[in-house]
């Protein structure tokens, strides 16, 4: 059930407006930056990252008479795409990503930003953050909102780094999954996958690498980040992007929703299993007992008018990323049906990723940020 | 005299060589502006399809044989639906992209009503939304559907490719699907691809200044955005910026360069890519910024080494401490973090105007 608060606005735009299809998003008062992902850059495979599914940029703001963007944000929307080595540690990513913002904000003039980070850009996200911090010596990030980030780790990361049935070689894998931008300069398949696995996957190597040691050295903080929010993913395998799927298929699948307060099952990722993994418990990389940071956020796809999205509290906020509670590691409340790849720009999809951006657009702007 | 005439056999090679090396490379003229396109490729792609598909080992996009529901009964939500939809699409129906983007909105919508049924309803839809374009759009429908068929068909295969043959099949099975209007569907491809091109294309050339690289990027820009580039390059400015001091080439001239110089080109590329003076002024103050810490992080590298070299075990680790705290005051803490993590911040090669 959809909270009442959460419905309140929807239910007044309707009473109130004899038109639901005049709403726009509304513009936010600072700037949204766009952190990507693993590999990301401003393409992967050939797709543009933060694009439609036909390279349309999701914040592109409409000039009069343009027809190639998007529609339902505000003409003086401002953004910036950042980008980062696309295989590296979040501790390495997020110094650059810190860096991009810097030179956003001496283009723009801006004091503050919100951030939207995909998978390892939710990480990447906090460490910038708190550089921006230490640098500014107040809170330059308002919204810090993650998107199907593995938080606590990911049993795909682990998978391949421990070279388990299916997988020849890491830079291999990465090169099947990722294509040829793997080998490009800078970057560090091993570094990658050490980071995205919860605990420290190899004592020996001299370096302390995994989500847990990097959530305690970037943690979720109010001083930071304002406010954290997370939109969570999941969904089976007959839906999946057929990218996902063959993941499933040849290598593991994820049971992404059980409790505990270590890696129980040792898959790389905090918590367990329910023992159930086809319940739509992952999205295909991520289980949803690692996605949760901040409050949760919830998306109602509108048939034929703009998207909403709302915070909502009945799962709690994850404060301290290594100790979710309970219902954060189990719940699937506010689960958003699509899987790694629907919400940024790689086919084949129908999800609607312009109005997506535009809702998470208005929500903050709605917000005061 | 046979020196000298031979010193100008080698400069005039050299320069033919040069010139050879243009030519080859050639961009083709859009207008009065250059691209990077290879257009004969690309048109022999959109001229015969199966051809380019076969010869990557693909077969034709095929998408299932929909049986088009012959009557459907709108409910009334399916009526406000429609009428939504129709007005929020109206305008612009005219355009292909749009047209699909129109498809994608039904096909969502009725997938969440009838998961297992779905597919047979969607022409019936399209003709209740716009009944003059019905038949375009349901052909449209089946080239989205055969295209994205072709997609999780090849998918495997598609990511083992090299970018340019992907991006050739990738072509060959939107014409396929789509016919011409696949230009007008993928259209910021196109212009987000001529601008990638470009930026390879000075990455390799050679005996191009920075100036001149820059002039190549920026007429890749206005070729490929016609008169919307100067919006688009006030838009995005600082990604464009960011994407032509990451070409390696770029960097290695910058580096090259004494510090004034540096420093000059810097200034020149940001107001070159739409950047306010203002605006270059506060990029000049952060990159004073930047070449403080970098000069004092050099330093702390060579005097961590130092230390590594001479103190063992604990007294090692104090010293290290001693030595963050006090170069880098407030930030030494992620500075241990990084380094705890094997990520040495002022280890790598700087990033000119970019850290």
């Amino acid at each position: 059930m959809r909270s009442l608060y959460g419905v309140l606005p929807l239910v007044f735009l309707l009473a109130f407006s004899g038109n639901v299809m005049a709403r726009d998003a509304n513009k936010t008062a600072y700037p949204i930056v766009f952190a990507h992902g693993m590999a990301g850059f401003d393409d992967i495979l050939g797709y543009d990252y933060w694009g439609d599914d036909y390279g349309v940029y999701v914040l592109d703001t409409c000039q009069w008479g343009e027809y190639y963007c998007n529609h339902d944000i505000n003409s003086s929307q401002q953004s910036f795409v950042a980008s980062v080595t696309p295989f590296q540690s979040s501790e390495q990513r997020g110094y650059e990503l810190y860096q991009d913002i810097e030179g956003y904000l001496a283009t723009t003039g801006h004091s503050y930003v919100n951030i939207i980070g995909h998978s390892q850009g939710g990480l990447d996200l906090r460490k910038a953050a708190k550089m921006l911090y230490e640098n500014r010596g107040y809170t330059v990030v308002k919204y810090g909102i993650s998107i199907s980030s593995p938080h606590r780790g990911s049993p795909i990361a682990k998978y391949v780094f421990n070279l388990n049935p299916g997988v020849q070689s890491v830079l291999a894998a990465l090169a099947e999954y990722f294509g040829d931008v793997i080998y490009g300069g800078g970057n560090d398949a091993y570094a990658a996958l050490k980071q995205l696995v919860h605990d420290d996957i190899d004592p020996n190597d001299g370096i302390t690498t995994g989500t847990k040691v990097f959530n305690q050295n970037n943690p979720r903080s109010a001083t930071y980040v304002a406010r954290s929010r997370s939109i969570i993913t999941g969904q089976d395998n007959g839906y999946m992007n057929p990218a996902l799927y063959l993941v499933k298929e040849a290598w593991t699948t994820i049971d992404g929703d059980g409790y505990a307060t270590y890696d129980a099952n040792n898959d790389g990722a905090l918590g367990t299993g329910d023992g159930n993994p086809n319940d739509n418990d992952d999205d295909g990389l991520v289980g949803i007992n690692s996605q949760q940071m901040g409050y949760r956020l919830e998306y109602w796809e509108c048939g034929g008018c703009l998207d909403y999205i709302w915070a909502q509290t009945n799962t709690g906020f994850t404060g301290d990323l290594n100790a979710p509670d309970a219902t954060q590691m189990t719940s699937h409340s506010w689960k958003v049906y699509q899987d790694h790849l629907d919400v940024i720009g790689v086919p084949p999809d129908t999800f609607d990723e312009m109005e997506f951006y535009a809702a998470i657009t208005d929500y903050i702007a709605d917000n005061g940020f | 005299m046979f020196l000298k005439s031979k010193a100008v056999w080698v400069i005039a090679s050299v320069m033919l060589l040069s010139v050879m090396a243009i030519v080859m490379f050639a961009p083709s003229e859009s207008g009065s502006k250059r691209t990077y396109v290879d257009k004969a490729a690309n048109e022999a792609i959109r001229r015969a399809p199966e051809a380019t598909l076969k010869q990557h080992g693909f077969g034709m996009p095929a998408g299932p044989l929909v049986e088009h529901e012959a009557e459907y009964e709108f409910t009334p939500e399916d009526v406000e639906f429609v009428d939504q939809v129709r007005e929020r699409f109206a305008r612009n129906m005219h355009v292909k992209h749009s047209q699909i983007k129109l498809i994608e909105q039904v096909i969502n919508y009725l997938k969440a009503k009838y998961p297992d049924s779905w597919q047979g309803m969607v022409s019936a839809f399209l003709a209740e939304l716009f009944p003059d374009m019905a038949e375009a759009l349901v052909s449209k429908y089946e080239g989205l559907l055969a295209y994205n068929g072709w997609l999780e068909t090849n998918r495997s295969d598609l990511r083992s490719m090299a970018s340019a043959d992907r991006r050739s099949a990738l072509w060959a099975a939107r014409y396929a699907a789509f016919g011409d209007d696949a230009n007008q569907i993928w259209a910021m491809d196109i212009k987000n691809q001529q601008v990638r091109d470009a930026l390879v294309f000075v990455n390799e050339a050679e005996g191009l200044s920075v100036n001149e690289k820059l002039s190549v990027y920026k007429e890749s820009i206005e070729a490929a955005y016609g008169e919307q580039a100067e919006d688009f390059i006030l838009s995005r400015q600082t990604e464009l910026t960011g994407n032509f001091l990451s070409v390696e080439s770029v960097q290695n001239q910058l580096h090259d360069m004494p510090a004034a110089d540096r420093n000059a080109a810097l200034r020149d590329i940001r107001l070159s890519l739409g950047m306010a003076p203002e605006a270059v002024d506060r990029w000049s103050g952060l990159d004073q910024k930047r070449d403080q810490k970098w000069q004092k992080g050099q330093e702390y590298m060579q005097e961590r080494d130092r230390i590594s070299r001479e103190y063992q075990g604990e007294e090692r680790e104090q010293e290290m401490a001693k030595l963050r705290n006090s170069s880098f005051e407030g930030e030494a803490d992620t500075i241990k973090a990084e380094e705890d993590s094997g990520f040495y911040r002022y280890g790598n090669k700087r990033r000119i105007g970019r850290e």
